[in-house]
């Protein structure tokens, strides 16, 4: 699956933004290529992000997924690409505080049905080292211990492209090597693009192709 | 674990209140919309308690005018009452024209002792009477003459008579089976009939034989021209309690029987109560609508971050409305059917009530209550479940503007 982006530009930019990679110009995120985003705070990472998951509609141009144009996609569509081709995991998280953590990822299969999940699950969270927390309501779980459920959920959906925003900002160096391996398995695996979106130009995995917004 | 999410931090005192409003508000509706149609069902029935419509009237008798003959209505009398405004039809009272006279027959069953009495008949269009028409009919020819009598001429004889001469009081049973022979002057000729009491009415106060009876024998027996004015009229109005009727009598010296005056009023208060119940119920059913609506739009802001976040991770808008939809729908039946239970019970006990002050009301909800349930729930389903719908879409991921950058 490729991504291409037309002539965007968010609308709190327009009039402000230096020419450079993305804004206002054509850019194609290649399937199965990995992509890192990086600029200081406030030149719209996220807000690039939130524009791809259809979240944000106060931009100027137009997102292609292949030959489909995201502009004409009904909510529907929209559901069914979140679910089965691009998944997301938020700077802010998004996890449910009242649900344990394991219930937070087996919420996916309520959503789409997802092969062995329960396995994946207690596999991944081993190799992220939160296998311990599973069991604990995601509300009393630290931010780091947050953040690996919510790189967990990210990976055991179905995707073509993984998209996610500052996904290791709460975890040390350690964890963040842990994240970048099972994150490059399952990249591998699925044959999927990545897009990584950070403050830091250093990545726990291999990067294809860097931005600089 | 969905239940867990989407309910989670619902205000049960709060579902308790917007159900207990709605609950309120289907009773009371439901409820009023059964008493209207008992009351209903009595008005359209033929006693005259509270089917307060016929007005008999006469003119006014006083010390002067018992000189003057008999007190008849004219042609032209009769066609101003019938002009006024809310009458239905004016009816002449016709009488016998020729002695009559009657006696039991001691032969006969239930003939007993035997009285014997002068007579008179009174006859009013079938329209106007509040009994089965299917024995009071007559034609040439016919052997048995059906009558009418007031009930309370029973009463008076039962209570009144009967005792102060040593004589067995009677049912209405008993009297209907005995027959009467009655004897008619002809000119000067004896003309015997049998005749039987077939029904008694509240309504007129008078000794009846069908209309088509007394139109003959008028005719057959007196063979006279003389056109005879009625001395009674019997008034079908839409309101006989109505000013301008009332008016019209007074300032014409006629008069009515008061009674049927005060069960018109009567009927009229229960009317206006009844509208005005309606009214009030339909009031509160509109409230506790907009206080479920509110209550729902507020579940669905109190789940809100739920409702978002499992959109943004690709769950269709339709499985959460979904959700919901169920949720209400099970609420709102039960809220109903709790509605129709105590509908149910109170029309119960009511009827049990109004039964003991001589009162029959229908037994069980009347098939209008029913159908008025069912469409106040889709009613209620359909506008709660387009409210579900807007709040999740408004709730949903397609947001025109983000705080985060």
């Amino acid at each position: 699956m490729n991504i291409r982006l037309e002539n965007i530009v968010p609308h709190p930019l327009l009039g402000s933004y230096s020419a450079h990679e993305l804004w206002g110009k054509e850019y194609t995120f290649q399937s199965h290529k990995k992509y890192l985003i990086t600029a200081a705070s406030g030149k719209g990472k996220s807000t690039l992000l939130h524009i791809l998951h259809g979240s944000r509609t106060d931009f100027r141009g137009q997102i292609w997924v292949d030959q489909e144009n995201l502009e004409q996609y009904s909510s529907k569509q929209w559901s069914s690409l979140r679910s089965t081709r691009l998944a997301f995991v938020f700077q802010d998280l998004r996890l449910f505080p009242q649900l344990n953590a394991m219930d937070n990822l087996l919420l996916l299969e309520r959503i789409q049905p997802l092969k062995s999940l329960n396995e994946r699950i207690n596999q991944y969270a081993e190799r992220m080292g939160i296998e311990e927390c599973l069991l604990k309501k995601c509300g009393i779980l630290s931010l780091g211990q947050q953040q690996r459920v919510a790189i967990i959920r990210g990976l055991l959906q179905d995707f073509e492209f993984l998209v996610m925003d500052e996904p290791f900002s709460h975890l040390d160096e350690e964890n963040q090597a842990k994240a970048g391996k099972l994150i490059e398995m399952v990249l591998e695996e699925k044959q999927a693009g990545f897009i990584l979106s950070s403050l830091s130009e250093q990545a726990p995995l291999s990067i294809d192709e860097r931005i600089l917004l | 674990m969905m239940r867990q999410l989407l309910f989670s931090r619902q205000k049960p005192a709060q579902l308790i209140g917007s159900s207990l409003g709605a609950l309120l508000g289907i009773f009371f509706l439901l409820f009023t919309l059964q008493a209207y149609l008992d009351f209903n069902a009595l008005l359209r029935d033929k006693s005259d308690l509270v089917h307060p419509e016929f007005l008999i009237i006469n003119k006014r008798v006083s010390m002067l005018s018992s000189l003057g003959g008999p007190k008849t209505f004219s042609k032209e009398e009769k066609e101003a009452l019938a002009n006024l405004e809310g009458i239905v039809r004016v009816a002449p009272f016709r009488s016998n024209q020729f002695p009559a006279a009657g006696s039991t027959m001691p032969g006969m069953p239930g003939g007993g002792r035997g009285l014997a009495a002068e007579l008179f008949f009174e006859s009013v269009p079938d329209a106007m009477l509040d009994v089965d028409l299917e024995q009071f009919t007559w034609k040439q020819g016919d052997e048995i003459l059906p009558i009418l009598i007031p009930s309370d001429y029973l009463k008076l004889y039962n209570f009144g008579f009967a005792p102060s001469q040593g004589m067995p009081q009677v049912s209405p049973q008993t009297l209907s089976q005995v027959s009467f022979q009655l004897r008619f002057d002809s000119l000067g000729i004896p003309i015997y009939k049998q005749a039987r009491i077939v029904a008694y009415t509240q309504r007129i106060p008078s000794i009846l034989v069908p209309d088509d009876f007394l139109a003959y024998a008028n005719q057959a027996y007196v063979r006279s021209e003389e056109i005879v004015h009625p001395s009674r009229l019997i008034i079908e109005s839409k309101d006989p309690s109505n000013a301008t009727l009332l008016h019209f009598l007074d300032e014409q010296g006629y008069e009515s029987n008061e009674e049927q005056l005060k069960n018109a009023r009567l009927s009229n208060a229960l009317k206006m109560i009844g509208g005005l119940l309606g009214f009030v119920s339909l009031l509160i059913l509109l409230l506790s609508f907009l206080g479920f609506f509110q209550y729902a739009e507020l579940s669905l802001h109190r789940n809100s971050y739920e409702i978002r976040t499992l959109q943004d991770l690709g769950m269709p808008a339709s499985q959460l409305f979904k959700k919901y939809f169920q949720a209400l729908a099970i609420l709102i039946s039960s809220v109903t059917i709790l509605a129709l239970l105590l509908t149910w019970s109170l029309q119960s006990w009511l009827q049990k009530t109004a039964s003991n002050y001589g009162l029959e009301l229908n037994e069980g909800l009347h098939s209008a209550v029913l159908l008025a349930a069912m469409l106040i729930f889709v009613l209620f389903i359909l506008v709660q479940a387009f409210g579900i719908r807007r709040g999740i879409r408004k709730l949903g991921p397609f947001v025109s503007s983000s705080n985060s950058q």
